[in-house]
């Protein structure tokens, strides 16, 4: 990513000026690396966005670096930071388990580890100061109880799912599942992976919309946003029988259910959690170690309907 | 397919179809309407015009795609930087109408997919990078640009009266079908009626004795790979009417799609054969699996494998058809 690095860059330089302007607001100028397993997914534009807005507001130089995809890559980007000598290193790993060696690294350079966004595993002993983002199982226990709300308690449904083996897909499945059990009648009669596809999920819809016509299908329930056009597809062919539910609130879902066309969704707002990411490693930097909540601190998921989604702004896009 | 790749006379090629050709296409053919004939039958939902316009509005894309890449294929290379040109081209589509207009933002993307494929030939051609490395370098190349001026966020705004490109309908006709079509026929009428047509078999058959021959066999590598760019920015445009979002993430498993349609369609990576009969059948087939998939209800676990045997055995059987002949 270059824009990443020049950009982090020019955060660095603005940030030097600024320590030599007022070096008393900050007792230590702290580096601060971060690398986001792909940068490039849209996700996490607004959370660089806010990472790096509050770094600069923090007086912290940070150099986000992102993974490209690859365990591989983003194992040496972390292994860059430790030769660095950076005072914390956050991660937002693709893997929970394959980012571990590279974390007992850290840990042994003296290096504190922070996962944001996606989580690392610690139930090894690898050490992280904690976990900053969302819980996905209790988003798809979320999107479970928006589900019971719209369909009732007896209903047909089929569902969405991402990318199969990725954490979000994993979690978010047992989150909504385990919700499920308390509503026998609410069966899944169909699962299909859309890998986070946009494409790929209106090509699912259409089939599920198919498969089971009109009168057999109660709603349709998207792990992701993708689904959206999906539901304007069924809207458009009068298949306002079936209620879709979507996850994530990008600016499409949001005018989706203004319009209707969505029944509703769960927000994961990927903007506070580069805040916080920033602000509880400054604290945990300035000793203030019982201030950070740990093993994890979780941010909210507000589930958006058409009730109160005037009051949200789209989580990106926007 | 036509055993004698190297060295014989183009003149055979010149007239379309030799024997081996046509018979492998009639297996093809034959194929294909039996698995859709017993999929009418034992797949529930399969056999209506709104399953069968839903398969065909969507495999339009690649089906587009694999056009051009078949284009590609018979000069004896490949693009594998279709995905990226199609993912760029909806992207500066979508910022373009959203920012000046529709026409413009069309006509914009069309020249840059071209404008792509145009240096994929030089590249190819004049410099003498083989095509895996020069498409590959392409494709990282463009994404990483698109990401830079993006910044990965995807390019909302695009007025909702475009996704009649992506999902509308002439009469019963998805219009990506339409102009999957009208491509296939432009693919078609390049390899049949034009010397430019003629000339990419004989350069894909045999690069130096067509330069011996006299055919600018720089021209053609060029021309061809920026009728490939130019196709796959189509299928961008489509792309965006489907999606209305101009995103940098997508069509990344298009260059792999193209190729395997095309391969199934019972062209050889060889070079110097193949019609746009096979590349269309190729699409169709690979499509019409993936929703019979899907409406049975088969475990998303299952369903790349059972799309990666049924490449392995449709390709097989063409190759061993292939082999038998040559023994004879």
């Amino acid at each position: 990513m270059i824009s990443m690095t020049r950009r982090s860059m020019l955060a660095l330089a603005t940030v030097a000026f600024a320590g030599l302007a007022s070096t008393s607001a900050y007792a230590a100028n702290y580096k601060i690396g971060f690398m986001i397993w792909n940068a490039s997914v849209p996700f996490y534009s607004n959370l660089i966005k806010t990472a790096q807005e509050t770094s600069t507001k923090m007086g912290v130089s940070l150099d986000i670096q992102s993974g490209n995809g690859d365990l591989a890559t983003q194992i040496s980007v972390v292994q860059q930071f430790i030769t660095q000598g950076v005072d914390m290193i956050l991660i937002a790993p693709s893997d929970p388990k394959g980012i571990v060696p590279v974390i007992r690294q850290a840990t042994d350079a003296n290096i504190p580890v922070m996962a944001v966004n996606t989580k690392a595993d610690i139930s090894t002993g690898a050490q992280v100061v904690t976990y900053v983002g969302v819980d996905d199982y209790a988003f798809g226990q979320k999107q479970g109880e928006l589900l019971a709300k719209a369909v009732g308690e007896k209903a047909k449904v089929a569902y969405i799912l991402g990318k199969l083996g990725t954490s979000a897909q994993l979690d978010r499945e047992a989150g909504l599942m385990d919700t499920l059990k308390a509503h026998p009648g609410i069966e899944i009669v169909g699962k299909q992976a859309a890998d986070w596809d946009n494409s790929k999920a209106l090509a699912i819809t259409q089939d599920f919309l198919s498969k089971y016509p009109a009168g057999e299908l109660d709603a349709i329930i998207d792990q992701g946003p993708e689904g959206v056009n999906g539901a304007n597809f069924a809207a458009e062919n009068g298949r306002t029988d079936v209620k879709f539910i979507m996850g994530d609130f990008p600016l499409d879902v949001r005018n989706a259910i203004i319009k209707g066309t969505v029944y509703g969704t769960v927000d994961q707002d990927p903007s506070p959690q580069g805040q916080v990411a920033i602000e509880d490693a400054v604290k945990y930097l300035d000793g203030k170690k019982s201030d950070v909540p740990t093993p994890n601190h979780y941010l909210d998921l507000p589930i958006i309907s058409k009730d109160n989604v005037e009051q949200y702004p789209a989580a990106w896009g926007g | 397919m036509s055993t004698d790749q190297h060295g014989t006379a183009p003149m055979s090629r010149k007239s379309g179809l030799s024997w081996g050709l046509l018979l492998s296409n009639y297996a093809l053919v034959t194929i294909f309407v039996l698995l859709v004939v017993v999929f009418c039958f034992t797949v529930p939902h399969f056999a209506s015009w709104s399953n069968f316009a839903n398969v065909l509005q969507r495999n339009s894309i690649v089906g587009i795609v694999a056009c051009g890449m078949l284009l590609m294929i018979i000069l004896g290379g490949f693009d594998l930087s279709v995905g990226a040109v199609g993912a760029v081209s909806s992207v500066v589509a979508a910022a373009l109408i959203v920012q000046v207009s529709m026409p413009l933002g069309i006509v914009a993307a069309l020249a840059l997919g071209l404008g792509i494929g145009v240096f994929n030939g030089f590249f190819i051609a004049k410099i003498g990078i083989n095509p895996f490395v020069t498409t590959l370098a392409m494709q990282v190349l463009v994404t990483g640009i698109m990401f830079v001026g993006t910044s990965a966020q995807p390019v909302y705004g695009v007025p909702e009266s475009f996704t009649v490109l992506g999902l509308g309908r002439i009469g019963p006709i998805p219009i990506p079908t339409v102009i999957f079509l009208a491509v296939a026929i432009a693919t078609w009428a390049i390899l049949k009626f034009t010397t430019f047509g003629h000339y990419i078999y004989i350069v894909g058959g045999n690069r130096v004795a067509a330069r011996l021959a006299g055919i600018n066999v720089d021209r053609v590598v060029i021309a061809t790979y920026g009728l490939g760019g130019l196709f796959a920015a189509i299928a961008g445009i489509v792309l965006l009417g489907q999606t209305n979002i101009g995103q940098p993430a997508s069509a990344q498993d298009w260059p792999l799609s193209a190729i395997a349609a095309v391969v199934v369609g019972g062209v050889p990576l060889s070079g110097g054969v193949g019609n746009v009969g096979g590349a269309v059948l190729g699409t169709l087939l690979l499509g019409v699996i993936a929703n019979a998939l899907n409406l049975l209800g088969v475990s998303p676990f299952w369903q790349p494998a059972v799309t990666g045997a049924v490449i392995l055995v449709a390709v097989g059987i063409d190759s061993y058809q292939r082999r038998q002949k040559e023994r004879r």
